[in-house]
């Protein structure tokens, strides 16, 4: 009963900090229905990959690729090169659900997107693991995911522009909250500055969202050497 | 629905669980040294950093450095706000505020 509680109280704890990432989705989940609806998709083919894929870069990169008629290698194979940012994200949560069986394990690890694991790992390091945290962050993104580009696949006549009001600014402003208690010496905040700078060039030249691997693994070779050369001393 | 459409959605679905659940899959039989548990630390700062800079400094994919883009005010006035407060809502609507009040005196709104 004691631990019911718990769960609940975690799960409903994640819920609540994911509120202004779940309103920041709004405007990109309307386009990526919007855009379905423009590609030839009909709205249960667009819902279920929002339900089946739940990774909004590579969905948006498979419907630009519909366009050209369905050449199925090389949507899966853009897919998967897009979603590899997430071997790091599951690296960096791995020491933290040893303790889960498999198969928690396995509906928590399909549930991680980039803002379920800023909330959570920035959790986990200030107060230890909490497995029902990482589902209840998981759970409302992947709710706010299905009805937000759900209801753009069904409306995608009525709506025009949904980034012109500014709503895209929640997710990095939401980023921000987490990110800021977190540049605590001049070793954070080089690693910020190195990713950061990374991260804007990349974004312009690279492919998809290859700059976020480049620039973590930067930034990460950085820490690593900032670790290595203060150990020493 | 198509069956073609179905087998694509299916398979990316696939290959995008196995890069999510890749490192947690195995996660009891790696042994996690001090040092890289040490330099871990740094991965969600990475990343957050690489969602934030891009997002503000080029938000149409295009590296936009003037006095034109919003997001750089906004995100100076929310990352202020974020600092004081730590409150996810007051960052994003002081932040919301200052692009909606720009487009508005702009006319991009119109």
């Amino acid at each position: 009963m004691c631990r019911n509680r718990f769960w609940i109280k975690d799960f409903a704890s994640a819920f609540k900090d994911a509120l202004p990432l779940m309103f920041g989705l709004i405007p990109f989940g309307l386009a990526y229905g919007i855009l379905s609806r423009h590609v030839g998709l009909t709205w249960p083919e667009s819902f279920l990959m929002s339900l089946a894929v739940f990774a909004g870069a590579s969905q948006f990169s498979a419907l630009s690729l519909m366009q050209n008629g369905i050449e199925a290698g090389l949507i899966v194979f853009t897919t998967f090169l897009i979603n590899m940012r997430h071997f790091l994200m599951s690296a960096s949560l791995a020491p933290y659900l040893r303790d889960q069986g498999f198969a928690r394990r396995a509906l928590l690890a399909f549930g991680i997107a980039d803002e379920s694991y800023a909330l959570s790992i920035t959790r986990f390091m200030r107060t230890g693991s909490s497995w029902s945290y990482l589902l209840g962050a998981n759970s409302a993104i992947y709710v706010a995911w299905a009805l937000t580009s759900g209801a753009g696949a069904l409306l995608s006549g009525l709506i025009t522009d949904p980034l012109k009001w500014g709503l895209d600014f929640a997710m990095p402003a939401t980023f921000m909250v987490l990110l800021v208690p977190q540049l605590k010496s001049w070793k954070e905040f080089s690693v910020c500055a190195i990713s950061a700078t990374t991260a804007v060039i990349g974004s312009a030249y690279l492919p998809g969202k290859w700059f976020i691997i480049i620039a973590t693994l930067a930034a990460i070779s950085h820490g690593w050497i900032v670790e290595t050369v203060c150990d020493r001393k | 629905m198509r069956s073609e459409i179905i087998l694509v959605i299916a398979a990316m679905g696939l290959v995008t669980f196995i890069t999510r659940f890749s490192f947690i899959a195995i996660s009891r039989k790696i042994n996690f040294s001090e040092r890289a548990l040490n330099v871990m630390r740094y991965v969600p700062i990475a990343i957050l950093s690489a969602l934030i800079a891009p997002a503000v400094f080029a938000p149409n994919g295009q590296v936009n450095l003037s006095v034109g883009n919003d997001y750089i005010w906004a995100s100076l006035l929310s990352a202020l706000i974020a600092y004081k407060t730590r409150n996810a809502f007051l960052t994003v609507f002081a932040g919301m505020a200052v692009i909606i009040i720009n487009r508005i005196a702009t006319g991009a709104l119109n």
